[in-house]
């Protein structure tokens, strides 16, 4: 259950707008994770779903409803705050319980619900404890308890991992994305690391300067950025972006000359807003560190001189300076003995090859729908 | 660490503070333990021990019940004005509406007032209502005195108390009434204590109004009935039992801070460190 749709959904603090026009749907039972930079406006959106920001125009819809104008609890929501927010005074089953006995339930059918959900959470040994005796694990824990024990349309999670420490955040995520096997529940999470957003969504939401830059699977984020800032923003380490112009434009093939006199031919299929693109253009190509391929002299796109090596055991992570102005970085196998100074010389395939149009800062259009092999 | 010289004068200034603040305190409790001319020697201790003066003051006039009436009307101010306080901070601590900063500066401005300056005023108020040397009257002119302040210390915890609670709150279908007295009020009870205390003490030591606003001996308050205490002839002041009566209303207050002390001090720090 939970479908939600918003529409035209324009938010503003005072004079400052801060979300500009979002239009989104998310169908019912979809795991959406909101992703973007701080500031980027993600919390605002998920605190006007939740109903605690007033809409400055459009709509929500929740269940072909409209909510715009329904107060939080009437929504059918739930959220699950950074802070958890839980209750300091009331013990975990107070806590879960809170909202129930502001309705109408039954003591029994109240009891029951927080049994199922302490026992789902794994938190019924601590119902008696009060927040301040439980580890952040646990508190998060029953912060989740206090949201599912609701029966919502749907979860709202604001940025629920941030303050955890690294091992304990790897484990609550597992135990999230057990929940969302588990619940069936549309849920809609906040964060502003990538990482989150790859394993647990379905649904990605790339946010940035109140504006969506592209809504998709992970995946599909991944392989086919729309522009520049998605590119950037989804994998890690960040994609290389490379300074590049155009020498040759025709038949859906377009050559790039690339530092060191050498040139690249891609295939690409030009967009219509796109056709100011020719001979003597300048553009951007973005490659992975994981798709750079080392390589022999003759074969090669990319050569350079190495900056820095950085070990990470499993793999090493090479700083490869191709131009005056120009680092990229690579991605080898831990088992490569590469030294700083060495030369390297770097090649790509062109499905992994990505073209960006270089006119407008923040959003470079996607040049190149290249299919990935 | 400090040097030898350093903690000799951290002792020594301790130690005068100390006897500053307790002298007085101490040199009634003296008094009121001597009788007829022994009052009139400088002896600092006493030789002594004469109960007669706490005998006394409970035969001579009605002080039992003046201190029935003190508690009474400090009890009955405490209450109504932290129900009210309780209310307005919220409103001023949590909920944005316009004109609250020249509210809350309003009510900062009217603790300012002088009690001279509002007497007569409240004196034709209190009258008109016909609350006129009755309790009522008492309690109701000491919200004027203790409201401001317990308003401000309560607004500024309420302020202190994290967002996303409330809107939990709210999303867990709470109304405002749920909010304020079922999820702030248990977390701001070292602020009502402090507060609390404060506003006794307030109302347990007040003069003017109480002197003012009372006529008959029964109906009068603790220090009111200490300052009109009268001896054998209208040119004697018994002195013994002025000091008998100063340190037996003295006591009760002592006794509470003690109670409460624990409270006290972590209402003072509450919301000063992360928790």
């Amino acid at each position: 259950m939970g479908k939600v749709i918003l529409s035209n959904v324009k938010k503003s603090f005072g004079r400052v707008e801060v979300l500009h026009d979002i239009n989104l749907e998310i169908k019912k039972n979809e795991f959406t994770v909101f992703v973007g930079p701080s500031g980027c406006g993600k919390s605002t959106l998920l605190r006007l779903i939740a109903g605690l920001e007033d809409v400055t125009e459009g709509q929500i819809l929740i269940d072909d409803m409209d909510v715009t104008m329904l107060r939080p609890a009437k929504r059918k929501v739930a959220m699950v705050f950074q802070s958890y927010a839980l209750y300091p005074h009331m013990t975990v089953y107070e806590n879960m319980s809170f909202a129930l006995r502001r309705t109408k339930y039954p003591k029994e059918e109240i009891h029951r619900r927080v049994m199922d959900a302490a026992e789902v959470l794994q938190v019924t040994h601590l119902l008696d404890r009060q927040p301040k005796q439980l580890s952040g694990g646990q508190r998060q824990r029953v912060a989740i308890g206090r949201a599912i024990i609701r029966d919502p349309k749907v979860f709202l999670f604001d940025e629920p991992l941030s303050n955890l420490d690294a091992s304990l955040r790897v484990k609550m995520r597992m135990r999230i994305a057990k929940l969302k096997e588990k619940l069936n529940t549309t849920m809609i999470y906040v964060t502003h690391d990538q990482v989150e957003a790859m394993t647990l969504a379905d649904k990605i939401v790339v946010m940035n300067s109140g504006n969506i830059e592209q809504v998709g699977s992970p995946l599909e984020l991944y392989h086919h950025p729309r522009n520049k800032f998605v590119a950037g923003f989804i994998g890690s380490p960040k994609m290389n972006f490379i300074k590049v112009s155009v020498t040759a434009l025709k038949n859906d093939v377009v050559t790039l000359s690339l530092p060191h006199d050498r040139s690249l031919k891609l295939p690409v299929a030009l967009p219509k807003t796109m056709q100011d693109m020719g001979p003597g253009s300048s553009a951007e190509l973005g490659i992975r560190p994981e798709h750079l391929i080392v390589c022999d002299a003759a074969s090669s796109l990319l050569t350079g001189c190495i900056q820095t090596v950085e070990h990470l055991g499993s793999e090493l992570y090479v700083y490869v300076r191709i131009a005056d102005d120009q680092n990229i970085l690579v991605r080898v196998p831990g088992d490569k003995n590469f030294k700083v100074g060495d030369t390297l010389h770097l090649k790509a395939l062109p499905s992994d090859c990505h073209l960006f149009h270089p006119k407008s800062t923040i959003s470079f259009e996607r040049f190149s729908s290249v299919s990935h092999g | 660490m400090l040097t030898r010289k350093a903690r000799f004068f951290l002792y020594l200034g301790s130690l005068i503070i100390v006897i500053v603040s307790l002298f007085p305190f101490y040199w009634a409790v003296v008094s009121s333990l001597k009788s007829g001319s022994e009052l009139f020697r400088t002896d600092f201790f006493p030789s002594t021990f004469a109960w007669k003066n706490y005998v006394q003051i409970f035969k001579e006039q009605p002080f039992g019940r003046n201190i029935l009436n003190s508690l009474g009307v400090a009890t009955g101010t405490v209450l109504i004005c932290l129900s009210l306080a309780v209310s307005a901070a919220y409103a001023l601590g949590r909920v944005h509406f316009k004109g609250r900063s020249l509210l809350l500066m309003t009510i900062l401005s009217v603790s300012m007032f002088p009690q001279v300056a509002v007497l007569s005023g409240m004196f034709e108020l209190i009258r008109s209502l016909g609350l006129y040397n009755n309790h009522f009257g008492l309690v109701f002119s000491y919200m004027v005195l203790t409201l401001p302040f317990t308003i401000w210390i309560l607004t500024t915890f309420m302020r202190q108390l994290p967002k996303e609670i409330e809107e939990a709150a709210i999303l867990d279908g709470a109304s405002s009434a749920t909010i304020c007295f079922r999820i702030f009020l248990p977390l701001l009870w070292p602020a009502l204590v402090t507060t609390g205390l404060l506003a006794f003490i307030a109302a347990w030591n007040e003069f003017l109004f109480a002197l003012t606003f009372t006529v008959e001996s029964k109906a009068r308050t603790v220090p009111v009935a200490i300052a009109l205490m009268t001896g054998a002839s209208e040119y004697e002041l018994p002195w013994g039992n002025i000091m008998a009566a100063s340190v037996v209303v003295t006591v009760p207050l002592i006794v509470l801070v003690l109670i409460f002390q624990k409270r006290i001090v972590s209402g003072l720090t509450a919301g000063a460190v992360k928790g």
